[in-house]
């Protein structure tokens, strides 16, 4: 009990909370951005891609 | 190139991946426009290079490494030479209804991108992505062991920015900030403590 109140105990506490705090911090960033629907630009960007790819093979195999 | 149906899985296992390219690329860039280009140019890229992933292997990883390699060799790293401004955190502090939080992450990116880049991309993939250490490994082209050390080096570093960040919120208007930031992490404290026997 005393011991938590040594410069030293309250330095390695305040350390350790902010390795903790800085965990959670970087997964909610992570998540924040993860968790958000897939925006529609993306997925039209690669259907564009395919569409792009077949019509030119198409014209190449004919 | 017939539409096979090998095809059609890799197309829709990269679209199930796009949200975490979308996180990996805004948390290397704290950029959101930056972000969503790099993120697209990956995915383009990706399937582009289909014929070179194997199939049954991980997508995820895959896909990363392309992202990790494109942000470096476009250098696309315009928001480093951007200096940290004390009133876009003031503004940020003003306008946000959760304000204490919005500083915190606020602080965060500003905080990561001092990091030097080896030590920024493990600790994004393995404390902000949770990536196994092996995957980061291959990710980033290291050893596991590498890894592991860039990790807690990572960590330390971003303590003691985010530390002497706090000190040094010496202006009247930013000191808001800094409280901000201790009282929630008391708070946080506070919850914690009664857990711990």
């Amino acid at each position: 009990m005393t011991g938590r109140d040594t410069p030293q105990a309250r330095i390695g506490r305040k350390s350790r909370q902010r390795h903790d705090k800085i965990g959670e911090k970087l997964r909610e960033m992570y998540e924040e951005i993860a968790s958000e629907p897939t925006p529609d630009s993306f997925l039209q960007l690669l259907e564009d891609a395919d569409a792009a790819e077949r019509s030119q093979s198409g014209e190449n195999s004919e | 190139m017939n539409e096979q149906p090998d095809t059609l899985d890799f197309k829709s296992e990269l679209a199930s991946l796009i949200p975490h390219l979308r996180a990996f690329a805004h948390s290397l860039c704290g950029d959101r426009a930056l972000a969503d280009d790099l993120a697209q140019d990956a995915m383009l890229r990706a399937w582009k290079s289909r014929d070179a992933y194997q199939a049954g292997t991980n997508m995820k990883a895959w896909t990363f490494t392309i992202l990790r390699n494109q942000f470096y060799s476009d250098k696309r790293r315009s928001w480093r030479r951007q200096p940290l401004d004390p009133e876009v955190a003031e503004a940020t502090l003003v306008a946000s209804d959760d304000s204490s939080d919005a500083i915190e992450l606020l602080s965060l990116r500003n905080s990561l991108k001092r990091l030097p880049d080896d030590q920024r991309e493990v600790l994004i993939l393995v404390g902000a992505g949770g990536l196994p250490y092996d995957e980061v490994a291959e990710i980033c082209g290291c050893a596991v062991g590498t890894v592991k050390s860039r990790v807690n080096r990572a960590r330390a570093a971003l303590a003691d920015i985010i530390a002497t960040n706090e000190t040094s919120y010496n202006s009247d208007d930013a000191i808001q900030a800094s409280e901000a930031f201790e009282d929630l992490m008391d708070q946080v404290d506070e919850l914690k403590a009664p857990s711990v026997v």
